[in-house]
């Protein structure tokens, strides 16, 4: 075996594992092979004295593991899952899925702060920055579906040491391929980065919902009283809503666009869209819209807010739309003033 | 040499090492596998974790021809670890020796 072949089964075995970790560690056997080298040995002779790759692989992975139990974050994949015939648990073993066999992620917290973020490579790994918590996580899966629960039951509620202690983090690393993908939690804050899937759906009751540069046919953020963050997201209809926080979006692109939030400020900017409906009942409605050549309607409606149009060549139009090619805006706030500012094209 | 026996005792070499004076890693391979014979690419996971637990310290040194080398350097914590681990390890085998005698 050769220098390259050995450092590549290394990154190869290792490539679940913390990036850094990695990087570094191989920078270590890369710097032994110059070393040796220097003193006259030759490439094979120093693979061999390093020994098998495989074992120095387990060697490592034994040792992160010892460390995690120390650590607060977990370097090796919590859950690659064990199959037991349609019903399964987390397990040693683990159970891996097929690349694109994965097609429906569903995942379920009640204080735990989800991330998700895209699998380095191409599995589905989920961690725990927590140890603990892995004692009331529950999993199921099959041969196309991953479910996962992270809460305490009413007798684990029960205990008022565990009530005040919220879980804590959990990271998903979604695979690409995956269909549906929903996330739900209570007071967890959920955030996701760089995921594609036909239909996504996060939600969470009391805590901050963000996204960035999710692509879907249906996408879907909503949040009770937090708020809905969402940064260049791609749809086919995206859905934001939330009760009494407010929503951003900043470069968002959808056949159809649905905002809705009763108390909270709606402050969308750089917006693709060819149907636009924002409702706010409270809050004042800030609409950037990055158009098209195609003229817009807007239907805008507010009881004692004002309307500003900052763009002259776009009117205010309090009456039906009269189909055709133009695109369609309703902006309603009860209370709030509602502001428009023009194309740029 | 019993593979399990090398695994415990491997990290108290390492350090033992150190205490002599701080080393690069192919060094340290290289005196610790004159002795031993042990897979040396096992070393650098114990010296990753030694340093990640502050008993070592790395910094870099230009070599000539070559890229620059990374040193470990025994900690003062690293020192008084090594001294209990020496400790135990010499109680421990004196156990054993009267044992199997």
């Amino acid at each position: 075996m050769r220098k390259e072949e050995y450092l590549n089964s290394l990154a190869q075995g290792l490539r679940a594992y913390d990036k850094n970790y990695v990087e570094d560690i191989l920078r270590d056997y890369e710097e032994h092979f110059l070393d040796a080298a220097q003193a006259g040995k030759r490439e094979e002779e120093i693979c061999q004295e390093l020994g098998n790759p495989e074992d120095v692989v387990r060697e490592i992975r034994e040792m992160l593991s010892e460390g995690e139990k120390r650590d607060g974050w977990l370097a090796r994949p919590q859950a690659e899952l064990m199959f037991l015939g349609g019903k399964s648990t987390a397990g040693e073993e683990g159970f891996r899925w097929g690349a694109g066999d994965l097609k429906t992620v569903r995942f379920f917290t009640d204080t735990a702060r989800v991330r998700l973020r895209p699998s380095p490579d191409g599995a589905f790994h989920l961690h725990l920055s927590d140890e603990k918590d892995q004692a009331y996580l529950e999993q199921r899966c099959t041969a196309d579906s991953y479910e996962g629960q992270l809460k305490r039951r009413w007798w684990q509620i029960f205990s008022v040491k565990s009530f005040f202690q919220p879980f804590g983090e959990v990271l998903l690393e979604i695979p690409e391929g995956v269909l549906e993908l929903k996330i739900s939690t209570v007071t967890g804050e959920v955030s996701a980065e760089e995921l594609r899937a036909q239909s996504i759906g996060i939600s969470s009751i009391s805590r901050d919902v963000s996204a960035w540069k999710l692509r879907g046919k249906d996408i879907s953020l909503t949040t009770v009283s937090g708020r809905v963050l969402s940064e260049d997201v791609k749809a086919g209809k995206l859905v934001l809503r939330s009760t009494s926080g407010a929503l951003r979006g900043e470069e968002l692109e959808a056949e159809e666009l649905f905002g809705k939030t009763v108390s909270g400020l709606i402050e969308v900017h750089g917006i693709y869209s060819r149907d636009i409906y924002l409702k706010t009942v409270s809050g004042a409605i800030k609409l950037g819209v990055k158009t098209h050549r195609d003229p817009i309607q807007f239907r805008t409606r507010t009881v004692s807010g004002r309307v500003y149009m900052q763009d002259t060549a776009r009117q205010p139009n309090g009456g039906n739309f009269d189909g055709g090619e133009s695109i369609r805006a309703v902006l309603e706030s009860v209370s709030g003033d509602i502001t428009v500012t023009g194309a740029e094209d | 040499m019993n593979a399990q026996f090398k695994k415990g005792a491997l990290e108290l070499c390492v350090l033992s090492q150190l205490t002599k004076g701080d080393k690069y890693g192919y060094e340290l391979t290289e005196v610790i596998s004159r002795e031993m014979s042990i897979a040396t690419g096992t070393l650098y996971p114990i010296l990753k974790r030694l340093k990640d637990e502050l008993y070592v310290e790395t910094y870099l040194v230009e070599s000539e021809g070559g890229p620059a080398r990374k040193y470990y350097h025994l900690t003062e914590k690293g020192r008084g670890y090594q001294g209990n681990l020496k400790l135990e390890w010499q109680a421990f085998v004196e156990i054993v020796g009267r044992l199997c005698d």
